[in-house]
Order: structure tokens, then sequence, then C-alpha cells
């Protein structure tokens, strides 16, 4: 049976013209077939939606840490955890940066070991979540809680400790990591001075949540010099750019005998991450005293002594760097 | 030989085949949707909770089982971990505790119920057969869910009889978890 000529001729003529796109759209129509039918065989189980997302930080939810960062946070806990489990503190020890060992521990696995066994008593499991990044610390917190999915919290409360881990680039190219909340150890070296007084500002001790300044004062004088005594609110504070802080312990007592010399560690209250920088250390009310009836001595003992001070006076350090 | 000398292949036939292969590839692909539509995804292997001797029609079954999971895709993350605990309680409630006794954690088991016979003790004693569950607090810890919830029997129980208990609840994946709970 053959068809009409006519239509045969039309239809090789249309062949002709429409020959190479029907032939390409076949081709490609044939591909997507093929394309669809082994994606489709190869489906991957669909994994459940939560809100589980350790790689985006806490503290700005548009900020997702690159897939190395991310990585070698998971590596380091894991190998971590899993040393401090198995009570091999020595190993654990050598993992953390060099920093986060002599400025944070004092080179001292025994007093990193007692550290451990404050967050971690008995093995314990562990999450982690980017809490926030910034000039050039990836923070981590690290939570650590019992297993609890094989206790089910049988006569047990659910309770658990955390930590910060920070991680920097170093020189190689890898990953510094400290923990216990270890942010960096800062020199400082600032000095102010008058005739009563020497303060030298030494270093600082960067924390996740706190700065802690080594301090040496220094009394030139035959006289008393109370520093602070809490006589006044903040009599020690760190100077921010748009405020002042007092200092973590609320009774930190600062008195120099005449011509002593001593260091003290003052600590505030200052995020890493609250995009601030500590400008200065500001002592407001030093007075230099002949008589000075001790820091318990009521408020009306202190005024009278302070009316016959030999001066008062305020000294502020820069710590800027 | 000249090239128009050479002898071309009839196009008519060509056409032919052409239109024959779309016809036959449309037909394929239209087949293959109905038939997907239709058809349950069957891995092989029967879930552990599916009685094959209850006389269900399994593709029944399993149909079930596929709307029960488009369901938790849409609900949140919290509702998910509680419809699990709940399916756990009605399981209790069904005296189904075999397959109840399946969803709790190995390590948990090994711990608290090393038989099925101690867990069946252990619930007759504790639970009743009938609870109004009230979810009282939801926490997240790494991959384990923990709930809080008074448990109160729904029969006999006065207003304050309610019993405290934590739920501990790991997601695998959609319908797909183990749990174990605090058998004080």
């Amino acid at each position: 049976m053959q068809l009409p000529i006519e239509l045969r001729l039309k239809i090789r003529h249309w062949i002709k013209k429409y020959g190479k796109i029907l032939f390409f759209i076949i081709i490609v129509w044939i591909s997507i077939f093929i394309i669809n039918k082994f994606l489709g065989d190869y489906q991957t189980e669909e994994v459940p939606n939560t809100t589980k997302t350790p790689q985006v930080a806490v503290m700005s939810a548009n900020e997702k840490v690159s897939k190395k960062v991310q990585t070698s946070a998971e590596e380091f806990i894991e190998s971590y955890v899993d040393a401090c489990n198995q009570g091999k503190y020595q190993k654990a020890f050598a993992m953390i940066s060099e920093n986060c060992r002599k400025y944070e521990f004092d080179d001292d696995v025994e007093k990193f070991a007692k550290y451990v066994l404050e967050k971690m008593p008995t093995p314990k499991k562990y999450s982690i979540q980017n809490y926030s990044n910034t000039q050039g610390y990836y923070i981590y917190e690290v939570k650590y809680f019992d297993d609890m999915l094989a206790t089910g919290l049988t006569n047990s409360e659910y309770n658990f400790t955390t930590e910060k881990m920070v991680l920097k680039k170093n020189s190689k190219g890898s990953f510094d990591i400290a923990v216990g909340n270890f942010i960096e150890y800062k020199d400082i070296n600032s000095v102010a001075e008058n005739d009563y007084l020497k303060i030298d500002v030494k270093n600082c001790m960067v924390r996740y949540s706190t700065q802690t300044y080594e301090v040496k004062l220094t009394n030139r004088t035959d006289y008393i010099i109370v520093v602070s005594d809490n006589y006044v609110e903040d009599e020690i504070s760190l100077a921010l750019s748009g405020e002042y802080r007092g200092t973590e312990n609320s009774n930190t007592t600062v008195v120099l005998a005449p011509e002593e010399s001593i260091t003290v560690k003052l600590g505030f209250m200052k995020f890493i991450d609250d995009n601030d920088e500590a400008q200065s250390i500001l002592f407001s009310n030093i007075r230099v005293l002949e008589e000075y009836a001790g820091v318990a001595s009521n408020n009306d003992i202190k005024k009278a002594e302070i009316e016959k001070a030999i001066d008062k006076f305020s000294m502020n350090i820069p710590v800027k760097k | 030989m000249s090239k128009k000398n050479q002898k071309r292949p009839d196009m008519s036939i060509v056409m032919i085949a052409v239109v024959i292969v779309v016809f036959l590839l449309i037909v394929i692909a239209i087949s293959n949707m109905l038939e997907g539509s239709k058809k349950v995804q069957y891995a092989g292997t029967l879930p552990s909770d599916i009685q094959v001797d209850s006389g269900r029609d399994l593709n029944i079954v399993i149909n079930e089982k596929n709307a029960e999971e488009e369901r938790l895709k849409s609900m949140t993350e919290r509702a998910r971990i509680e419809y699990y605990v709940t399916k756990f309680m009605k399981l209790l409630e069904k005296e189904d505790y075999e397959n109840a006794y399946a969803l709790l954690n190995d390590d948990y088991k090994k711990n608290y119920f090393q038989s099925r016979t101690k867990f069946e003790e252990y619930i007759e004693k504790n639970f009743s057969k009938m609870m109004d569950i009230d979810y009282t607090n939801f926490e997240r810890s790494g991959d384990v869910y923990v709930i809080w919830m008074t448990i109160t029997d729904a029969i006999n129980g006065g207003p304050d009889s309610g019993k405290e208990i934590n739920f501990v609840v790991k997601e695998n994946g959609y319908n797909d978890f183990e749990l174990s709970f605090s058998a004080n």
C-alpha cells in the first residue's frame, strides 16, 4: 500500500524543512526521559526538616560558615571528646592550640584535666553549634550531656554543660583550636604614672565573654594609696566606645601600703562579638591617705579620711592596641 | 556513481517510523505517569509494624503509611516528635507491646527492659489503659529531643493525679524513630 503521491510529496517537503528540528526535539526529549528515569531510581531518602543548623551562626542567622571550617570543627570535637571520655587528657591537651595550653592552662595538663572533669565528669555526648564569627575567630558553642536516649532520663535530670570552642586560621592554612572559652592573650604594656602611683597594664586574657587584665601598681609614696575599696561604685572601670563597665567582681579592693608594689587581675564583662573595643581602664577614685582604717570601715570614717587626703585623682590607662 | 543516482531511502517509511517511535514514547511516558500515581513505593522488605497475616490488603497498609509520612512532612519539628510519642502511647493503650517494645532504643532496652515481658510488666503496673497526655516542655540536644509531659488516667484519675514523665526521642527519618522514657 502506498500513500497518495501528493501527500507523500507534502510529507517529504515537511520533513526536509523541519526534519532537523524534529530530530533535535526527539533527542532532547529522549535524553530528558532517560535522565529522569535515572534520577528517579537513585532518589535519596528525604531528611526531616529540623531547626538543627550547626553551621549557621546563632548571633547572625544570615551567616553560614564554610564547609572547611565546619568540617574542621566537627572533626576536632569528635576526637577531643573521644579522648576526654576515655580519660586520655594528655592526648586531648595536645590537640588544643599552643596559646590556649600556655595561657589558659599554664602548660599544666593536670589543670586542664581538672577543667575537663568539671565539664565532663562522666563520659558525655555532645553537640556543636556555630555561635558567632568575628575578627577571624569562628566561635562554636559545645554542649555536653549524658546519653539521654539510653537512660530516658530515668532517675536523672535534664542537664548539660557548655563551653565555647574557638577556631582561628593559622599560617599553615589549618586551624588553631582553643577550648575553655579562650580567645587570645594580648600583651598590652601600657603605663601611666605620676608622683604618687605607677600603673602598668601588662597583658589581657580575652575569653568569649570576659577580658581579664593583669595590672601592676606601685606606690611611690610613704602614704597609703587606696585605688578601690567600694566607697563609691565602679572605682575601676573599663572604658568602651560608648560606656564604662565596672569590674566583674564588684567587691574588688586595691589598697597599697607605702612603697608597696602589687599585681592584680581585673576582670570585666566584655563579649568578643559585641562589635565594641576596649579603650582604656579608668581608675576614677584614687586617694593618697595619711591614715586609713581599712576596707571594712564605715562610710563616715572613709569620708573623714578622704577630707584629710594628701591628694585625690584619677588615672586613665589606654589598652587599645 | 554520481550523487544524483544514489538510491535514497523511502521518506514515507522514515516518517512513519519516526511517528511510531514518538507515539510509543508518549504512550510509555503516560503509562509510567499513571502507574506512578497509583503504585506505592515498595522497598522490598515489609515495614516491621505491618501485620502481614492481618488479612489487610498490603497496598492499603502501605498507602496508609505513605499518607502518614506525607502528613509528618507537613508538620513542625515539635509536632512530629509529639506525634511519635503519642503513637507510642497509643500502642500501650492498645496493649500492642510488641510494636511498642520495637520502638525503644536498643541501649535503653539493655539498661532497663532486657525482655519484652519485663517491659509489659512495667507498663501494666505504671500506665493506665486510657491516658490523657499533656505535653509541657520540649528541648533539642544534638540529635535527640527531650519531652516533658504529664499523663493522667483518663477514667480513674483525679485532676491532680497526673504523673510527670520524660520521653527522649531520636528521629532517624520521617516516621522512623527510636525513643526511651523515664522509667522511675
